[in-house]
Formats: C-alpha cells, structure tokens, sequence
C-alpha cells in the first residue's frame, strides 16, 4: 500500500497529459492506460456508439483524468511489427466529449499522441496509419498533420513527435 | 444537406470511425502501404536509426516512469545502458565523456549503485536534452520507492537502532 502511495505521487508529478475542460477553459491532468475488460459496464457503454467488446483482442487504451475513473475516450490498436507500424483501428470519445457542447477537449489528440509514442517505442519512427472515413481525411490532415498514402493516412517522424509534445508534454 | 455536413465535421473532430472498407479493399490498401513503408524504412541513414533507437529509449523510459508497476528489470541501470547502446558507445568511452568513473558506471548499471543528482544532469547534457534530468531522476526514484518498500533486511538490520515505538494505531 505503501509502495503504491509513492508511486501515484510521481505519476501525478510527472503526468503532462493536459485535457482542456471546455466550459471554464482551465486544463485538467489525464492519464492514459490500458482498457481492462471488465471496465466496459454498462455505464460505459451507453456512452459510447462503437462496440467496443468486439476490440477485446486489440490493445485498447482508455484515456481517463487523474484521480477519477470516468473514461473520456477510447482508442484500439494494433503493432504490426513486421511492417514497424502501429495501425488506429478506432478511436472514440465519450458522447459528451463530441461536438459543439463537449465538455473535454483534446481527448482524440491525447490518444492519436499516444498512438506515436507507442510507434518510437517500438522503434518505428512514430509511424502511424489509419484508414479514414473518405468524407474525413481532411480533417485528420488539417489538425493532426498525417498525409495520404493510398487508402490509409499516416504520421511519422518529426510530425509524430511534434504531435507527442503538443498532446502529452505541455512545458 | 447542412445538417449532414455539420453532422461529418462534429463527428470528425473527435473519432476514427470503423473505415468500412470490405476485406478485399482493406487488404489492398494494406499491401499498397507495406510497400510505401518498406520503401521508407529502408531509406533511413545510419543517423535515422540512431535517432529512433534514442527516441525508443526515451519513450520507454516515459512509460515505465507512468506505469503503476514497477518492474525491477527495467530499473534506472536497464535504462542507463540501453541509452549508451542506442549512442553506440562503449561504457568506458561514454564514462570518459561524462566524467564519471568506469567502475562506478558499471555498479549503477548493475543497480549496486544509486546514482546522484549530478549524474541525471550530466546525462541530460550530455543527450542535448534529448532525454531530461528530471526523467533520469524520476526513474531512479521510483527504483528506490520499490527498494525502501520491500527491503526487509535493511529492516531487520536497522530494527536493532530503534530503542523503542510508539503503541500500534488501532
């Protein structure tokens, strides 16, 4: 117990992660984890569209603000190693994250980052790749820099890391 | 018509949705990108792949320090070494540069060793801040969190040194 106390303590002084709470502008601190199954209750569910439990074979991540359990977005992934790529087969924030009235903002940016920092990881470079929805590709390339590669959107590189220093360190 | 339109960009702000594309297609653009990536990734120079293998190590480092486990393999030495691999350097040589000496280096690497806050700044220097002192020093703080959790010899040792104890809090 003792043990787990310090450690929180370093995790919360280290955490750079930064939401933006929409409504009185100030950030709040968010960490990003990995989803345990049994995290998916109902609850959960009515707040998010996608069917999550059919991503239970991915690695899925859930991005939630320091010291509360609500998660405000979802993202699955896949490492595809022989390709050094880590592929964004979905990513979702909470209904009340979406749209004009969210209340969070940044919770896609937070994870799409996240997606990177796990590519250098694994030595890829930051190389990302998702395939888009046709009607979106703009958007993902507008605000988060990846560029067309026939049917999927990638990142890497210097792109990728400016992306993990907007996103997830905020000095 | 707006009202889809609307509907497209407030969806596309915050999601990436199922892409739809049958497996067919999806298989297509995959091979299409193997290719491209390939291409890619055999053009790196010698430097590109120096650059990720330090960014490899500076992103792993990140994560073990936010991970609620400690695991005691990828303790601050684990890292230490990692780092003078990724620079290509021999421990001897990279000791030289860093002012530090060879024998002591390899007992932190070892983890016989705490290091002090002289060296988390010289290896901040020394990486042009690539990796900060602060990640350097919240790694081997958390080593040593783990160390003064667990140690039950230094407890037996040091029992002998207190006289006596306040009553057990019920």
């Amino acid at each position: 117990m003792k043990l787990v106390n310090n450690l929180i303590v370093l995790i919360n002084f280290h955490n750079f992660m930064r939401v933006l709470h929409v409504a009185s502008g100030k950030y709040s601190e968010a960490l990003v984890s990995l989803l345990h199954r049994e995290e998916l209750t109902e609850e959960v569910k009515t707040r998010f569209n996608f069917d999550w439990e059919r991503e239970a074979a991915y690695r899925t991540y859930k991005i939630t603000i320091v010291n509360d359990d609500c998660i405000m977005g979802l993202m699955s992934t896949l490492i595809i190693a022989k390709e050094y790529r880590v592929e964004i087969r979905l990513l979702e924030s909470a209904q009340e994250n979406v749209g004009r009235n969210k209340i969070y903002d940044r919770v896609a940016g937070c994870l799409i980052a996240t997606a990177c920092q796990l590519s250098f990881e694994n030595r890829y470079d930051g190389f990302v790749s998702l395939v888009p929805k046709t009607e979106l590709i703009s958007h993902y390339t507008e605000k988060y820099h990846f560029y067309r590669m026939g049917g999927h959107l990638v990142i890497e590189g210097a792109v990728a890391r400016n992306l993990i220093i907007e996103y997830l360190e905020n000095d | 018509m707006r009202k889809n339109k609307d509907k497209i960009e407030e969806l596309s702000i915050d999601n990436i949705y199922p892409h739809g594309l049958s497996e067919e297609e999806k298989a297509a653009a995959d091979k299409e990108l193997v290719a491209y990536r390939m291409e890619l990734w055999n053009k790196m120079t010698k430097k590109d792949h120096l650059r990720a293998d330090l960014l490899q190590v500076k992103y792993q480092m990140e994560s073990v320090i936010k991970s609620i486990e400690y695991q005691g393999n990828l303790h601050f030495g684990y890292f230490l070494s990692a780092y003078i691999r990724a620079i290509q350097k021999k421990q001897k040589e990279f000791a030289r540069e860093i002012s530090i000496d060879e024998t002591r280096l390899s007992r932190i690497i070892h983890n016989k060793e705490f290091p002090n806050d002289e060296l988390f700044i010289r290896l901040e220097l020394h990486s042009n801040n690539t990796i900060s002192a602060l990640n350097w020093f919240l790694l081997a703080e958390k080593g040593r969190a783990y160390n003064i959790s667990t140690n039950k010899e230094l407890r037996k040792k040091e029992k002998k040194n207190v006289l006596t104890t306040i009553a057990a809090i019920k």
